[in-house]
């Protein structure tokens, strides 16, 4: 076969894997938010495809697809001051990327280590972000659990960061793992494009 | 696909560089200017434009965005932030709930109202009456390199292919008896059984696709010409000059304003 010719790792070839990477891993994003909401889930599930292409091609390309999305999603729903948390999906990108690169994003045990540090990670620049943009308060389900911390005498910063904290924990965990679970059942020679050594070595 | 042709009115005739760089000026205003009043102005006018050029029906979901943003922000903010004087009496009590709306949390809830709502009203109209193919190309002409346009444009083409993919992978897991409206835990269930199929055919189109990219010499060195002709007017050029002016002028404002 001649498609087998074809090498992803190397030069010119990756440029193109990436073309198509990129947009895929922010269609990715957008399906997962629209099954999420057809589920009518109470969340977003909107940072697997920044997983599973940070998992593939390293975190940089992962964080551009990440920031990508937000802008896009941004543009799409008119809310450019959305696009800040982009932030956010750089940090998962990067998590998931550098642990795919040392090659640490294979047993379940790393799974659940990349899903708690994507989970705080995000906690702590999502509530600055959703301070400095909405005031705390951004119209979605998380509004109602900042109020009841609110109520308790948090102040505005310390209750949008701990009402993140849980529906985090389970969004990004569910992202993470589902590009966990994506990437154990790729094809081997799709595995290779993380950019790391191997690849470098080759080129 | 059947593809609507829109009547061209004055918005869709513009360059979309130009919409890009008016967008950018209208965020710096609203946000640098920070005036209630300039504000309220520029959601007004976006309502009649919007109006105008016949985006009421798709406009009603952002609408619901917004007025579930303003009732969230305004009623959580002005009972139960910090910032509020409780000595103060409150400015007026909702009947039935006993729920007190302070003035402290009113005003700053109106602060981060005031910047988002014109912005997305505004956005909405310029990005709505706007090609995503003659951005992407307007973008390369405007000197990005072809690499990040076409990865521009390939999104806007990706998103619908996969949104089908997605519609059809639910139907059949619902026949083949995936419970996707139960409760919680069920809906929970529900979603890597969708969600699976989904990526996992698109990262198997991958390979096809940089063949085919390969093929029609993406990554060739030689200039790559546009089969799309877009013309620039001279409203084009008063209005990308006058956007980059308020835009500049509005920072101005706010560094002077914070010196005195």
């Amino acid at each position: 076969m001649g498609m087998k010719t074809i090498d992803s790792s190397k030069g010119k070839m990756r440029n193109t894997y990436m073309a198509i990477l990129i947009p895929l891993g922010i269609a990715i994003n957008f399906v997962g938010g629209t099954i999420a909401s057809k589920l009518s889930l109470p969340l977003f599930l909107d940072s697997i495809g920044t997983a599973i292409v940070a998992a593939i091609m390293g975190p940089f390309v992962g964080a551009v697809s990440g920031v990508g999305f937000n802008i896009i999603s941004s543009i799409v729903n008119g809310n450019i001051l959305g696009s800040l948390f982009g932030i956010c999906n750089i940090a998962t990108a990067f998590i998931v990327g550098f642990m795919a690169r040392a090659d640490k994003f294979r047993t379940i045990v790393h799974a659940i280590i990349a899903t708690v540090a994507v989970a705080v990670a995000n906690a702590l620049l999502g509530a600055p972000i959703a301070v400095v943009v909405y005031g705390g308060i951004q119209g979605s389900g998380v509004d109602l659990l900042v109020a009841g911390l609110l109520s308790f005498g948090n102040d505005i910063l310390s209750a949008a960061f701990l009402a993140r904290l849980p529906i985090n924990l389970a969004d990004k965990g569910i992202a993470c793992f589902a590009a966990w679970l994506i990437l154990k059942r790729l094809p081997e020679n799709m595995r290779n494009l993380t950019g790391g050594k191997r690849a470098n070595a080759d080129a | 696909m059947i593809q609507e042709r829109y009547k061209p009115t004055f918005l869709r005739k513009l360059y979309p560089n130009t919409k890009l760089w008016m967008s950018l000026g209208i965020s710096c205003a609203v946000i640098f200017f920070n005036n209630i009043w300039f504000s309220l102005a520029v959601m007004i006018l976006s309502l009649i434009m919007i109006a105008y050029e016949k985006y009421i029906l798709e406009f009603k979901v952002v609408s619901i965005s917004i007025i579930i943003m303003a009732v969230m922000m305004f009623a959580i903010n002005g009972t139960l932030n910090p910032v509020n004087n409780y000595t103060n009496d409150p400015v007026f009590i909702l009947p039935l709930l006993n729920w007190k709306f302070y003035k402290e949390g009113l005003e700053y809830a109106l602060t981060y109202f005031g910047r988002i709502a014109p912005l997305m009203c505004a956005l909405f109209l310029l990005f709505r009456t706007m090609n995503m193919t003659d951005l992407g190309i307007g973008m390369y002409e405007g000197g990005i390199p072809y690499n990040i346009s076409f990865m521009f444009i390939s999104t806007f083409q990706t998103i619908p292919i996969l949104g089908k993919d997605m519609n059809q992978i639910m139907d059949a897991q619902r026949a083949r008896g995936l419970d996707t409206e139960g409760n919680l835990i069920k809906r929970f269930k529900a979603f890597l059984p969708v969600m699976v199929p989904v990526v996992a055919n698109s990262i198997m189109r991958v390979r096809n696709q940089a063949v085919a990219l390969e093929t029609k010499g993406f990554n060739s060195s030689a200039k790559k010409t546009v089969y799309r002709d877009l013309p620039k007017t001279k409203a084009d050029h008063i209005l990308k000059w006058s956007s980059i002016l308020l835009s500049i002028g509005s920072i101005v404002y706010r560094i002077i304003q914070s010196f005195f």
